[in-house]
C-alpha cells in the first residue's frame, strides 16, 4: 500500500494513467474530482481500492448537458480526503462498467441509478430493481433526460 | 347505543400500518407503550393482524405500492373499523406529497374518522386522539 | 431430505402482514441465503429537493431518516459550508455537536431497547426506552421538538442554548450516568447474552472493506473509521474523546461498542457545555448570501455510521442534483454475509445488530421454503422463535 502525499497525487495519477484522466479538480481543501475517459473505470478503480486502499462510499448518477455522469465517491479514510471519479455517458448509449465485480459495495448503487436513469451497467451480475418495485413500470426511467433537452429536467 | 359506539366502548385493539416514511411516527407510537406514557392502561394493544382490530392507525407518506396493501387491508378489516390518519404525511402527505411515487393521502384512499396532525405527534396527542375516538 | 423454511423477519411490534424486506431462504434450522425486497419505504427525495432552496432543504433532510434525524442536516451544511467557504462562530460548533451527540445518546438507547426485546428482555426494552425520554427531554428543551429539530441553517444553527441553562442541563446529563451504567451491566454480564450473541453474526474485515460498511458495525470488527475523527467537523477536534473499537465482529461486539459510545457522547456533551458558557450569547450565525457554482461533498457520523451527501450547484438558490447516502444502505447489504449459514432464532438479532434505520427494519422478511418457494413464517414467528431460544438457554444456566 502506497503512502499518499496529496501535494504530488494529482501527479501521480497523471503519471500512471497518462491520457485515461481528463483533468483534476481540487473542489475544496481535502475534495478532489478527477475526470477520467470511462473506458479506464475498472483500472483506475482498482488502483483506489487495491494501491491507495481507499474506501467506496457510493456512486452517483446525473443528468448533465450532454448525457449522464456517473461519480464514483471514495474516501481516504487516514487522511480524511473524498476523491471522486468522474465519468461522462452520451445519451444515446449510457452504458459503463460495472464495479459489482471489483467490490460489492457497487453492487446495490449501480441497480439503483439503473432504475432511476435507466444507465446500463455492463457485466453486473445482477441489474434488477432496489428500490422501486411495484411503483413504475420496467422499462420506465423516470430520472432520465427527456430527449431534446440540453439542461437538467425541472423539478417538480 | 348502536352496535357501533358499542363495540367501541371499552378497550381499542389497534393495528399499525405504516406507508413511506421516515418512522418517527412509528418510534412515537411505541413510545407509547413504554413506561412513561404506557397506553396499555387504557388496554389499548398493538395487534398483529387487522383482522382483531378496531382501529387502523395509517402513518407515513402512501406510495403506490403502500396503496395497493392499504386498500386490501382496509378491505380485509372486519367493520366496524375506525381509520386514523397519523402525523403530517398522514393527514395530507407532508412534505413528502410533492414526490413521484406518492398515491394519497389517506384519505382520498379510504374514509377517515380522525386526524391526528404533528411531525411527529407527541405521545400526549396520540393519546389525546385515541381517547376521542373513543368518545366519538 | 429436509424442507426449506422462508422465515420472514417481522418487524418488532406487530405491523404489516406483508411488507417483505429481507427473504431468508432456510433449510431446516440454517439459513441458506437472503434476498432484499422493497418499493415500500421510496419516496423521491433527492428529486424533492430540486425544487427547494438550499435553506429549505434542511427540512426536508431531517425527514429521511428519524432516528437520524441530526445526521443529514449535519453532512448537507458540512458539504454546503465548504462549497461557500463559510466559517461558522464556535457557539455554533458546540450547539451542532451537542445535537449531535444527543442524538446518538438517544438513537443507541433505542437500539438497545430494541435489541433486548428481540432476544426476549423485554425488561430492557422498557428500562432503555424509558431513560431515553430523558434524552427526548432535553431536545424539547433545547430545540422545541423531541425529534426533528430544525437546528440547522447554512453558516450556523437556528437556536441558541442561553448560558443560564448550561448547569440545569449538565445536571439531567448527570442524571442519565447511572441508568447507562445500569443498562450497561445488565447486557454485558448476563451469561445468557454471551450465549446468544458471541459467535453470532460475524463479520471479517474483509467482509467490512468488501461492503464498505461504516459506523459500529466496522469498528465492532477492529476497523477504526469514523468521520468524527477522520475528518473532523464542527467542535469534535476542540473536545477530548476517543473512538470505540473492538475486536470480536459479533453482535456482541457491536452491542459493546454502541454502549460504551454512550458514555463517550456525554463526556462530550460535558465539554461541548463547559466551553460554551465561555462564549458570547447569541454569536450562532454567520450569514451566507450565496452559494457558489460547483459541487459539494460533506459528511457526518450518525449514530449508525457515515452519511454522506453530495450537492451540485449551478450558481442559483436550488440544488441541481443532491445525493444522500445514509449509512444503512452500505450496512444492510452485509446480512448477506452475516446471515448465511446462522439459524433461524438468530437472525432477528443479527439483523437488529447493524441497527438498520427503523426505516428498513419496519418492514423485514418472510421465510420462504428453499425447494417449493411457500411462505412458511412470518415475522412474528421469527421473533417468538428467538424468544424461545433465549428460554432454553435460561433453564440450561
Amino acid at each position: 500500500m502506497t503512502a499518499i502525499n496529496y501535494d504530488i497525487l494529482p501527479d501521480i495519477l497523471k503519471l500512471n494513467f497518462n491520457s485515461d484522466i481528463r483533468r483534476i479538480v481540487i473542489q475544496q481543501r481535502k475534495r478532489l474530482v478527477v475526470y477520467i475517459r470511462k473506458e479506464s473505470l475498472l483500472e483506475i478503480a482498482n488502483y483506489f481500492l487495491d494501491e491507495l486502499a481507499y474506501r467506496f462510499i457510493i456512486a452517483t448518477g446525473m443528468v448533465s448537458d450532454k448525457g449522464y455522469e456517473v461519480i464514483y465517491h471514495f474516501s481516504d479514510d487516514k487522511n480524511g480526503y473524498i476523491i471522486n471519479l468522474l465519468t461522462e455517458l452520451e445519451e444515446s448509449k449510457p452504458e459503463i462498467e460495472s464495479l459489482a465485480n471489483l467490490i460489492d459495495a457497487a453492487n446495490w448503487i449501480e441497480r439503483e441509478i439503473h432504475e432511476l436513469y435507466g444507465i446500463k451497467f455492463i457485466n453486473h451480475p445482477n441489474l434488477t430493481k432496489l428500490i422501486s418495485d411495484g411503483l413504475w413500470k420496467d422499462n420506465e426511467f423516470p430520472y432520465a433526460r427527456k430527449k431534446g433537452d440540453n439542461q437538467n429536467p425541472a423539478g417538480l | 347505543m348502536g352496535l357501533g359506539s358499542y363495540c367501541f366502548k371499552k378497550s381499542l385493539w389497534v393495528f399499525h400500518f405504516g406507508g413511506a416514511s421516515c418512522n418517527n411516527c412509528d418510534i412515537e407510537i411505541l413510545d407509547c407503550l413504554t413506561p412513561r406514557y404506557d397506553v396499555e392502561r387504557f388496554g389499548i394493544l398493538l395487534v398483529g393482524t387487522i383482522r382483531h382490530a378496531d382501529v387502523l392507525l395509517v402513518s407515513g407518506s402512501i406510495n403506490k405500492k403502500d396503496k395497493v396493501r392499504l386498500i386490501e387491508l382496509y378491505n380485509q378489516a372486519p367493520k366496524p373499523l375506525l381509520v386514523v390518519a397519523f402525523g403530517a404525511c398522514g393527514c395530507t402527505g407532508g412534505i413528502f406529497a410533492e414526490g413521484i411515487p406518492f398515491a394519497g393521502p389517506v384519505d382520498k384512499i379510504i374514509p377517515v374518522d380522525a386526524y391526528i396532525p404533528g411531525c411527529p405527534p407527541k405521545p400526549e396527542a396520540i393519546l389525546a386522539g385515541i381517547l376521542k375516538l373513543t368518545n366519538k | 431430505m429436509s424442507t426449506k423454511t422462508i422465515i420472514p423477519i417481522g418487524p418488532y411490534h406487530p405491523l404489516q402482514e406483508e411488507p417483505e424486506l429481507f427473504k431468508l431462504y432456510c433449510e431446516g434450522e440454517i439459513v441458506k441465503d437472503i434476498e432484499w425486497e422493497t418499493g415500500y419505504n421510496h419516496r423521491g427525495i433527492e428529486k424533492i429537493n430540486e425544487s427547494k432552496t438550499f435553506d429549505q432543504v434542511f427540512f426536508v433532510v431531517e425527514r429521511v431518516c428519524g432516528i437520524c434525524s441530526t445526521s443529514h442536516p449535519f453532512a448537507y451544511a458540512n458539504a454546503m459550508e465548504e462549497l461557500a467557504k463559510a466559517e461558522i462562530p464556535d457557539r455554533a460548533k458546540y450547539i451542532r455537536t451537542i445535537i449531535g451527540e444527543l442524538e446518538r445518546l438517544h438513537s443507541h438507547l433505542l437500539w438497545v431497547g430494541l435489541a433486548g426485546h428481540f432476544l426476549g428482555y423485554n425488561t430492557v426494552f422498557m428500562w432503555a426506552w424509558k431513560y431515553r425520554e430523558i434524552v427526548l427531554d432535553l431536545f424539547e428543551r433545547i430545540t422545541g421538538n423531541r425529534n426533528n429539530y430544525a437546528m440547522f441553517k447554512i453558516g450556523g444553527v437556528r437556536r441558541d442554548i442561553p448560558n443560564s441553562q448550561i448547569a440545569d442541563i449538565k445536571s439531567v446529563l448527570d442524571t442519565l450516568k447511572p441508568k447507562v451504567d445500569l443498562l450497561t451491566g445488565a447486557v454485558m454480564d448476563d451469561p445468557v447474552i454471551h450465549a446468544r450473541t458471541k459467535k453470532v453474526g460475524i463479520l471479517s474485515k474483509e467482509d467490512i472493506i468488501n461492503y464498505g460498511a461504516v459506523g459500529p458495525t466496522a469498528r465492532a470488527s477492529g476497523i477504526a473509521i469514523d468521520v468524527r475523527k477522520d475528518d473532523p467537523y464542527a467542535a469534535y477536534p476542540l473536545v477530548n474523546w476517543k473512538v470505540i473499537t473492538s475486536e470480536g465482529c459479533d453482535v456482541f461486539a457491536k452491542a459493546e461498542v454502541r454502549l460504551l459510545e454512550l458514555y463517550e457522547s456525554i463526556s462530550i456533551i460535558d465539554q461541548c457545555l463547559d466551553k460554551m458558557t465561555h462564549l458570547k450569547e447569541g454569536d450562532i450565525l454567520n450569514p451566507v448570501k450565496n452559494i457558489p457554482e460547483g459541487m459539494a461533498f460533506g459528511r457526518a457520523e450518525a449514530p449508525r455510521g457515515e452519511v454522506f451527501h453530495f450537492v451540485k450547484s449551478d450558481g442559483s438558490n436550488s440544488p441541481v442534483r443532491h445525493k444522500i447516502r445514509a449509512p444503512s444502505y452500505v450496512n444492510i447489504a452485509t446480512f448477506k454475509k452475516s446471515c448465511v449459514g446462522q439459524t433461524i432464532a438468530d437472525a432477528t438479532i443479527i439483523l437488529a445488530a447493524v441497527d438498520p434505520c427503523y426505516c428498513c427494519t419496519e418492514r423485514m422478511a418472510f421465510a420462504y421454503d428453499y425447494c417449493t418457494g411457500k411462505k412458511i413464517m412470518n415475522g412474528l414467528d421469527l421473533i417468538r422463535i428467538s424468544h424461545q431460544k433465549t428460554n432454553e438457554l435460561k433453564m440450561k444456566m
